[in-house]
């Protein structure tokens, strides 16, 4: 037993070495993404202008943003859903699956920027729902994501509010 | 190499110098022929202590009579008288006496009887107290050991805060494949079969190779049955998925011929979780019924053994087959979607996206026991087939759907043959060595109409040598060296339809080509060396210190060289590095060990270098292809990882009992530029495990009735890599009920667990689903019954 005492002070600095290292003075906040408008669950006609306004802050600096816009048709088990909810409409006028991807440097020692873009929603845009992401990335690589869902529906479709399935 | 030259020399010297006097060597066995390793041998003048394979050699004795003797903890002890004339090699096969081996057994834990890294076995009977739905799960308990879960019912281990490619899972002498890849699958063991298994902390590449940086888990279950027919049934039920499943183990021996047979059956429905809605990128997304949907599946297993006992031999065939099914919230599968959670009012459907993994594998494992050597040779083929179904659905607009088998998303198919061999020596008391080659061959095939994992075809050949020296009861010196052959084609797979969206897209062709290529074509040739030195210093009977030292590798993967494209499961666009070296890292940790009857107490700190740590770095460039945002690169960095392990354990009065198991580690990339002394990774928090324990002994039952009472407790972990999550801290509380009864004479256990009883919801940080904010199982109440025949 008398040899413990030489053993358990060499585990114990060891110990202390290694809980020593250096603090971590590294990024790992992600940006923080706002989208102003459009509205979650916003209504659009082809060939209408969307704009898009969102507001993204880092505690540090922030480096780069993504905007990706694309059709809703791989949701897996939904796909038939849609389906359903259109079925009395006829949409094979030669429509396509709108896909939008946009990005952009954000330039200097940043920490909010204001993303503002008018998107044109193409004349022969596939109706039905889309998802909105916009995307940031911080200088350390830290990025975030935030999505909104939009509607592009038919000329003759009225404004009025559909009954969502979700409050949010 | 020349280290060993000379000790060969040397030992040789120790041969020729003996040769006025004799040598004893002897073997001792247990009822099946089993090798006891230490068991106290004693003469009139000398006394020593069998090996790990069951055998001591006394030299210099000279002519005449001579007393031998040897005890063994639950055998009778076995006495004879010699007559020394020449060199005498001797079986000693002991008798176990009416005590319970049982109760030996148990707690047989750090049984160190050779030098070595850092080890905890726990048996069977162990196992089923801990039974928490998989084999991974059940061993969470022990310091340095964790699960890394996809939910209730599929786990793959983490020691030392290293997972996936840096653990060897190792069943029946042989690597098991398959768990490795991605994090949302487990390993595909059936929980029951497991008759003991070894967690081997620390850089054990010496005798596997490759890979084996952070541990190994080691499960065997070729212990022979008792002589005639016998088995077991176990019936299982949860509360927290609906799990509903049974075990029925059939063995028999007949003098030296043995079989065994086991079928586990286990069906589960979706989860329970303490919550009414996760918060998955921004949206809430609501749980019904607080039921994680689609988390139903099924583990279908079957096992067959077949061997014969010698004289100095015994060979084993087995086989096991796996079926596991298991379904994928949808919820949380790429872009958040609320209809996709919406209740189908079925809990118990496995519905698509879901996967499929099927194991097959046959092993053959003979083993040669002489007084003087061990020879082990293990063959094996095993065929991991793993599919992922889902709908339908393309990024592209232009992709059609397949002709054949619309739904296979993913299919891999890794087919592997494998033989081991090693042969063990012990010259003297004071000398042994053991030497092995290890040889594998895969070949991976994959389908599906998304593409994540290239084919390829990878060879190794390594072999090693290591040994062994104890010039007294005191010290004991390990060391060993090992080479490694790797090489690793993976073919080169173009998307031309992806090339066409990229064009579609406004995209120029070079960037459409570097996109489509989804995998790049490699060939590499990796060859690498390890080593091990260690050392014991028994201080006192109950004392022990070991300190080892050492390097180890891996070598990279397929698809950390060639990968190329969003990985689905955490929904990232991921690229390989065709030039990646093999990953290196320098080990070095001290146990410090102390045990009495009833108390066992062990602390290990240990620290690692790598030279360059294999990783997914957050490039900072954007992805073209749709929905994904950066793009993450497989990336070497120098890194450190350290950490200590404590566990404590304590009988008082044969009444209560203790254990406390607790783990920190801490690790860190080092920083070349820019600031990046990031954490790695998927690293654990501090965590501890605390159970008390008071056994009710009876008249009537051999086994004490056992309530427990225990708390797994996690620190929150606010040291994380980039793109992760920081994790809050959490207090489980969980309890055990083990009762021993007979039915109509028959052996039978009950064993009722609680786990997560104040319904906690937290999460682990390791897990899969960590970053998609999906909390870990409610509680859950278990039921575990064991009838044995």
């Amino acid at each position: 037993m008398k040899k413990l005492k030489y053993i358990l002070p060499v585990l114990f600095a060891f110990t202390i070495f290694i809980a020593c290292s250096d603090d971590d003075d590294v990024d790992t906040t992600p940006p923080v993404i706002e989208i102003v408008s459009p509205d979650d669950h916003a209504h659009f006609h082809p060939g209408e202008t969307i704009h898009l306004h969102a507001i993204i802050t880092d505690d540090t600096e922030l480096a780069t943003w993504k905007i990706d816009i694309h059709y809703n048709s791989d949701g897996h088990t939904h796909s038939q859903i849609i389906t359903l909810k259109h079925g009395d409409h006829d949409h094979h006028h030669g429509e396509k699956e709108w896909h939008l991807h946009k990005d952009g440097l954000i330039e200097g020692n940043v920490k909010v920027y204001e993303l503002e873009l008018d998107l044109i929603v193409p004349e022969d845009a596939k109706h039905g729902e889309y998802h909105l992401g916009v995307f940031a990335v911080d200088k350390a690589g830290n990025q975030s994501q935030v999505f909104i869902e939009i509607e592009v529906e038919d000329d003759d479709h009225d404004h009025h509010e559909h009954e969502h399935e979700h409050e949010h | 190499m020349r280290i060993i030259v000379i000790i060969l020399f040397a030992l040789q010297t120790v041969h020729i110098f003996s040769q006025d006097r004799y040598h004893i060597a002897g073997l001792v066995l247990d009822e099946n022929n089993m090798p006891v390793p230490g068991s106290y041998v004693q003469t009139d003048k000398e006394q020593s202590v069998t090996d790990d394979n069951g055998r001591f050699v006394f030299n210099q004795i000279t002519a005449g009579q001579i007393q031998l003797s040897v005890s063994f903890m639950g055998y009778e002890t076995f006495d004879t008288l010699l007559m020394v004339n020449e060199h005498k090699h001797l079986r000693i096969r002991l008798t176990p006496d009416n005590i319970h081996l049982h109760e030996v057994k148990v707690r047989g834990n750090n049984m160190q009887t050779a030098p070595g890294l850092n080890r905890d076995i726990i048996y069977a009977d162990q196992l089923e107290r801990q039974f928490n739905g998989t084999l991974v799960r059940s061993l969470e308990r022990q310091s340095g050991f964790n699960a890394m879960d996809i939910g209730a019912a599929a786990s793959k281990p983490v020691i030392r805060g290293m997972g996936f490619n840096r653990v060897v899972v190792v069943n029946n002498g042989l690597k098991q494949e398959g768990q490795q890849w991605g994090a949302d699958h487990g390993l595909e063991i059936d929980p029951f079969l497991s008759e003991q298994v070894e967690i081997i902390k620390g850089a054990a590449s010496l005798e596997h190779g490759s890979d084996a940086i952070g541990g190994i888990l080691e499960i065997s279950n070729r212990r022979p049955p008792t002589e005639g027919i016998s088995g077991s049934f176990h019936l299982l039920g949860k509360t927290v998925n609906e799990t509903v499943g049974g075990s029925l183990l059939l063995q028999g021996r007949q003098n030296r011929l043995f079989f065994k047979s086991r079928i586990t059956l286990i069906e589960y429905g979706d989860y329970r979780v303490p919550t009414d809605s996760i918060v998955y990128l921004t949206r809430n997304i609501p749980i019904h019924n607080r039921k994680l949907k689609n988390s139903a599946g099924h583990d279908y297993n079957l096992f067959f053994q077949t061997g014969y006992l010698g004289e100095f031999w015994r060979t084993s065939m087995t086989a096991t087959r796996v079926w596991q099914k298991s379904g994928f919230f949808p919820g949380a599968h790429g872009i958040p979607d609320l209809r996709r959670v919406e209740d189908d009012g079925n809990s118990r459907n496995i519905d698509m996206p879901y996967q499929n993994v099927e194991h097959l594998s046959i092993t053959s494992n003979t083993t040669i026991h002489t007084p003087h050597s061990s020879l082990m040779l293990d063959l094996g083929v095993q065929n991991n087939h793993r599919q992922e179904r889902a709908e339908f659905h393309t990024h592209f607009g232009n992709q059609p759907p397949p002709q054949t088998n619309p739904d296979l998303e993913l299919d891999f198919n890794l087919t592997t043959y494998s033989a081991n061999g090693r042969w063990n020596y012990r010259f003297t008391p004071i000398h042994a060595i053991t030497s092995g080659i290890q040889t594998q061959w895969q070949k991976n095939k994959t389908n599906g109409y998304a593409f994540l994992l290239p084919d390829y075809e990878r060879t190794s050949a390594g072999g090693f040598i290591k040994y062994e020296y104890e010039p007294g009861r005191r010290w004991k010196f390990n060391g060993g060296i090992r080479y490694d052959l790797i090489s690793l084609k993976t073919e080169g797979y173009f998307d031309p339809i992806l090339q066409q969206y990229m064009i579609n897209q406004g995209r120029d062709a070079e960037t459409a080509d570097f996109y489509a290529r989804r995998s790049f074509e490699t060939d590499r040739q990796f060859n690498n060396y390890s080593w091990l030195i260690g050392a014991t210093w028994n201080a006192t009977q109950s004392l022990n210190l070991s300190m080892n030292l050492g390097e180890s590798f891996r070598a990279p993967t397929a698809i950390e060289l060639g990968a190329n494209g969003v990985h689905h499961g955490s929904f990232r666009h991921e690229l390989g590095d065709p030039l990646l070296t093999p990953e290196r890292g320098f080990f070095t940790d001290i146990t410090l060990n102390y045990k009495t009857d009833t108390r066992q107490i062990s602390v290990s700190p240990y620290f690692y270098h790598f030279s360059n740590y294999i990783f997914l770095r957050p490039s900072g460039e954007w992805s073209h292809l749709p929905h994904t945002g950066q793009i993450f690169r497989f990336s070497e960095s120098e890194a450190i990882m350290s950490g200590v392990e404590f566990s404590y354990f304590e009988e008082f009065h044969s009444e209560w009992q203790i254990e406390i198991n607790a783990e920190w580690l801490y690790n860190q990339q080092i920083a070349q530029e820019n600031n990046a002394a990031y954490p790695l990774p998927f690293s654990p928090p501090a965590n501890g495990f605390i159970e008390l324990t008071r056994l009710v002994r009876s008249a009537t039952n051999d086994l004490p009735l056992r309530i427990s009472l225990n708390s797994r407790v996690a620190s929150s972990q606010n040291r994380i890599a980039r793109n992760e999550k920081t994790t809050p801290g959490y207090i489980l509380l969980g309890s055990a009920i083990s009762v021993p009864f007979k039915i109509s004479g028959l052996n039978s256990e009950l064993n009722i667990t609680g786990h997560n009883l104040l319904n906690k919801r937290y999460y682990n940080h390791i897990s899969f689903y960590r970053n998609l904010e999906i909390p870990e199982p409610g509680r859950n109440i278990q039921l575990l019954l064991k009838i044995e025949f």
